[in-house]
């Protein structure tokens, strides 16, 4: 009886210890994964990038370390712990994608801004060519209108008293910094003239601002024309005469052009033969003393009378011919050298 | 299970992709498995766990190939945007040329 308890007790603690053993194994039981995904794992940082399905991998694995070795759960567990892991690499794969593509995004919106800022910056700069060119048409076309209705004093909007006097104050200015331009030594009857136009037009400001406006161009253009003393030594034309020539010429309200024939002036039929315009353009000869200068009457014989009026000192025959041209409609002056 | 299949059939609709096909696969096979196991709760847990890990790759994968995609047409976007604001930087260097010759001219 003794001896079967013995065995009985000796046969239960090997039994137990076996238990034990085998407990201690299967809880011990190491489970390999893929040590390149696990890399990759790492490398993805997914631990951090995508911790829930990380944790799940971690928990699947710790069960199938657990689970009987090679029984079913066990391989359960392992493929439910594989496929966590798969989840958390792609989601961190994901993940590191879509902070690359962010990168990429806010490149894309930088360059966007800096585009539409440079193509608001260009309309601008359109809009103020434009103005630019606007103002400087409308500059232009008043030019042109003020000398026609200088020449046309009849056709002219009538201005008001302080309007006229205003302009005629503004063309005594030029004429005075014209005067006072010219050498002391310059004997000449259009200086004494131009002091002359110049005092009675301040004179009349006062009481016939209209009659001053008058003088004072007149005393302009007398100036402009002794000007032409002061380049007389010119042999050719700077890039700067041609371009005060240029201006001079459209304050005589006429078309310029550049053409073979030099700088150019045209005038309406109308004008042809307007006394005052035909003195101005005396003058502006006089005062661009260097080459030729062809002036072409439309559909006349012979030199107009009003010319030969006009003609001055600088005017002379052998510098400025004169010419009639049946098919012109035009008055056409042109500056060869210029 | 009934979820589980739910979103199954929509992953399938949504994408013929190997990379998401495969698991969605497996998750089907885990998910007939858990049907079939009634009498072994502990064995129809495990498959509805392996059917619910599947599912995520395959949800996972759907969205990877979505931001792959995405950053696609990121980069081809950067690369228009910087092709433009070059060709755009040559034309308003010349704007500026010709507008400083401009200016000189209209000087002289």
């Amino acid at each position: 009886m003794k001896r079967t308890l013995l065995t009985g007790f000796v046969m239960g603690v090997l039994g137990v210890s076996l238990f034990s053993a085998c407990s201690l194994l299967h809880e011990h039981a190491v489970v390999r994964f893929s040590e390149e995904r696990l890399a990759r794992a790492h490398e993805l940082s997914a631990e951090q990038r995508a911790p829930a399905a990380y944790r799940r991998f971690e928990s699947a694995r710790k069960r199938a370390e657990t689970a009987p070795a090679d029984s079913a759960a066990q391989s359960d567990y392992v493929s439910e712990a594989r496929l966590w892991l798969e989840v958390a690499v792609t989601q961190a794969e994901t993940i590191a994608l879509s902070e690359q593509r962010l990168v990429l995004e806010r490149e894309v919106a930088r360059l966007d801004a800096t585009f539409l800022a440079e193509r608001a910056a260009e309309r601008v700069r359109d809009e103020q060519r434009e103005l630019a060119a606007a103002a400087d048409i409308a500059r232009q076309e008043a030019q042109r209108a003020l000398a026609r209705a200088a020449l046309a004093p009849a056709q002219r909007i009538k201005l008001g008293a302080s309007e006229l006097e205003r302009a005629a104050r503004s063309l005594l200015q030029r004429a005075e910094l014209i005067a006072l331009a010219l050498p002391p030594d310059l004997a000449s009857p259009g200086r004494s003239e131009l002091t002359q136009l110049v005092q009675q037009a301040r004179a009349a400001l006062p009481k016939t601002p209209d009659q001053a406006l008058s003088l004072a161009d007149r005393a302009l253009f007398r100036g402009l024309a002794l000007l032409g003393a002061l380049r007389r030594g010119q042999t050719e034309a700077s890039p700067e005469s041609k371009a005060s020539l240029a201006e001079a010429l459209t304050l005589l309200g006429g078309t310029t052009a550049r053409s073979e024939r030099g700088l150019s002036v045209s005038f309406g039929p109308a004008e042809a033969n307007n006394a005052r315009l035909l003195e101005r353009l005396c003058s502006v000869i006089s005062a661009y003393p260097v080459g030729p200068v062809q002036l072409l009457f439309p559909g006349r014989a012979a030199p107009s009378e009003a010319w030969r009026k006009a003609t001055q000192p600088g005017c002379d025959e052998a510098r400025v011919q004169v010419r009639a041209e049946q098919a012109s409609k035009t008055l056409s002056v042109a500056f060869v050298a210029y | 299970v009934a979820e589980l299949s739910a979103r199954l059939t929509l992953l399938k609709s949504q994408s013929r992709d190997p990379q998401v096909r495969g698991p969605a696969d497996q998750a089907a096979l885990a998910l007939a498995r858990a049907q079939d196991a009634k009498q072994d709760s502990a064995a129809r847990t495990r498959s509805l766990d392996i059917a619910r890990a599947a599912l995520a790759l395959a949800e996972a994968r759907l969205v990877l190939l979505a931001e792959r995609n995405l950053k696609q047409r990121a980069e081809a976007r950067q690369k228009s945007a910087a092709q433009r604001a070059q060709v755009e930087a040559r034309s308003s260097a010349r704007q500026n040329t010709d507008a400083g010759a401009a200016t000189g001219d209209a000087t002289q």
